[in-house]
């Protein structure tokens, strides 16, 4: 699917994606989806000199929860929940942001003062 | 032995147990768990770890890293079906006597996620497991009352006869198949030994006690 | 602020016409439809241009139109772009298929902006559209071993709806091809 000739970025990049060779030896990791240091599942193939992380390349997709998926069957109200455990630690922020996005596609005008119930 | 005759026997310094409630005993007042957080339940699990409901006190002193080390896997949050290869080595990898509990919905049976084509639909299609915790998430309390009903469960094992326990008995098996990446699903869909839709029991493993001790 | 886009992109970048796509909603974020020829050349004049400098691309998603009695189907790729320096946007640009099942392929605009290299691998990933010139194209969400793109609208899951306690409406359905395994309650 891509072609034979390489652009400069994806030079670039396929170099950065290699490990240099040579004078000491890399070590090739994969701290993998389990591992205390992984917030979360995310998995890391690390090359490392020593200690150091030289390069790195993330894996990820083992929390994909098609939320997308979900919503294409079900209403705005009813998709709401879906949006407090995207990113679970910040669950209000992302409501918020589902919410005026809500607003701004209906074209509703919510006031920002509370009003007071009689 | 009448229990009034082993509460006399104690204020006199002469403690009377059988082998099989020792063994129990120090087993079930300290099952480490696994750190094993996947999403959301994880971070309930968390909580249930620090101080306002601490779990050290049930006997889960230290979560362990290392699936070698931990006696429990606390599955929190939603498998999906990319992560369920990598849940089922872990379980594999852990050394007999081992538990699990399914900690949420998710784990339970795909929870609110469940018409995913990503999620897999219950853990218990491929490892079995101990207790369920319902809940989305379940609160700390309900992840202690979880821990509390294990403890009663391993309470109740036997160490000889028909119905000990899983690690006890030489045939049952203790690693299960790890399943594949297929084209459009996972292969096997299920593991149909540990999956046992309801109504339609074969064999139980030997010695398991559900949730109500029975 | 579409039409000075607009005007500027056709005097700037030679042979290039773009489209303004009317959004019907309340919201009113119209999109700006670029052709894949000129896609990359119009690309880099939006980051680069001195008043739009728009040099942040924070979104990348795909959109699955069905066939219907007026199209033939396409899918489209949506990037949404803001500008960092100036403060301005979004500004909301479109590349279309030709096709929703064979002609597929659309320039990457990661040389552009580095920050839609994974982005167009989930669109490449959930809606199968192939971008040429990505630097690494694989699948992202799901396994390597995957073989359909979910979240087109023609997507059939797999079947593992055995064991359902609750079951209604199209789950019970799909639950009753299981029905011999399962008693009824």
């Amino acid at each position: 699917m891509t072609s034979t000739t390489t652009t400069p970025l994806e030079e670039q990049m396929h170099e950065e994606l290699i490990a240099p060779g040579g004078q000491d030896e890399l070590l090739e990791i994969a701290l993998g989806p389990h591992h205390p240091s992984t917030h979360g599942v995310f998995r890391m193939d690390v090359v490392l000199d020593g200690e150091r992380v030289v390069k790195l390349k993330p894996v990820f997709g083992y929390l994909h929860r098609n939320h997308e998926k979900i919503a294409e069957s079900a209403s705005y109200l009813a998709s709401m929940p879906y949006t407090d455990r995207l990113d679970y630690i910040c669950s209000l922020s992302n409501n918020w942001a589902y919410a005026l996005a809500v607003e701004k596609l209906a074209g509703l005008q919510v006031q920002s003062e509370p009003s007071t119930y009689a | 032995m009448d229990q009034k005759l082993r509460i006399e026997l104690s204020k006199q310094g002469i403690v009377v147990t059988t082998l099989e409630e020792l063994y129990n005993w120090g087993r079930k007042n300290s099952v480490w768990p696994m750190t094993f957080g996947l999403a959301c339940c994880a971070i309930e699990m968390i909580a249930t770890s620090m101080a306002r409901y601490d779990i050290a006190r049930f006997g889960a002193e230290v979560f362990r890293p290392s699936p070698r080390q931990a006696d429990l896997i606390i599955v929190s949050g939603t498998v999906t079906k990319k992560m369920a290869p990598q849940v089922v080595r872990l379980y594999n990898q852990m050394a007999e006597p081992k538990y699990v509990i399914a900690m949420g919905a998710c784990a339970i049976s795909g929870g609110p996620f469940k018409q995913g084509y990503n999620v897999l639909k219950g853990i218990d299609r491929y490892i079995p497991v101990d207790v369920h915790i319902p809940g989305c998430p379940p609160r700390p309390e309900a992840l202690i009352d979880a821990f509390m009903t294990l403890q009663k469960k391993i309470d109740a094992q036997t160490l000889t006869g028909e119905s000990r326990p899983r690690h006890l008995h030489p045939d049952t098996p203790s690693e299960f198949v790890v399943p594949r990446f297929g084209a459009h699903d996972l292969e096997p869909p299920n593991n149909p030994q540990v999956f046992r839709i309801l109504n339609n029991v074969d064999s139980r493993h030997a010695g398991e006690v559900d949730a109500g001790g029975n | 602020m579409l039409e000075e886009i607009k005007l500027r992109l056709e005097t700037s970048v030679p042979g290039c016409h773009p489209e303004i796509i009317l959004n019907g909603s309340p919201s009113e974020q119209h999109s700006l439809l670029l052709d894949s020829a000129h896609a990359v050349d119009a690309a880099t004049f939006l980051r680069d241009d001195a008043e739009l400098r728009l040099d942040y691309c924070s979104n990348v998603t795909g959109v699955d139109w069905l066939q219907t009695e007026t199209s033939h189907g396409y899918l489209e790729a949506v990037y949404h772009l803001y500008s960092m320096e100036k403060k301005h946007g979004p500004v909301v640009v479109r590349l279309r298929t030709e096709n929703r099942t064979d002609r597929i392929h659309l320039p990457s605009l990661t040389p552009v902006w580095r920050s839609a290299e994974f982005q167009e691998r989930e669109v490449f990933d959930l809606y199968g559209i192939i971008f040429d010139g990505h630097p690494d194209l694989r699948r992202i969400l799901m396994w390597d071993e995957f073989e359909d793109h979910p979240m087109r609208k023609d997507y059939v899951e797999p079947d593992d709806y055995e064991y359902e306690p609750t079951a209604h409406d199209d789950v019970l359905t799909k639950a009753k091809q299981h029905a011999p395994q399962q008693q009824p309650e």
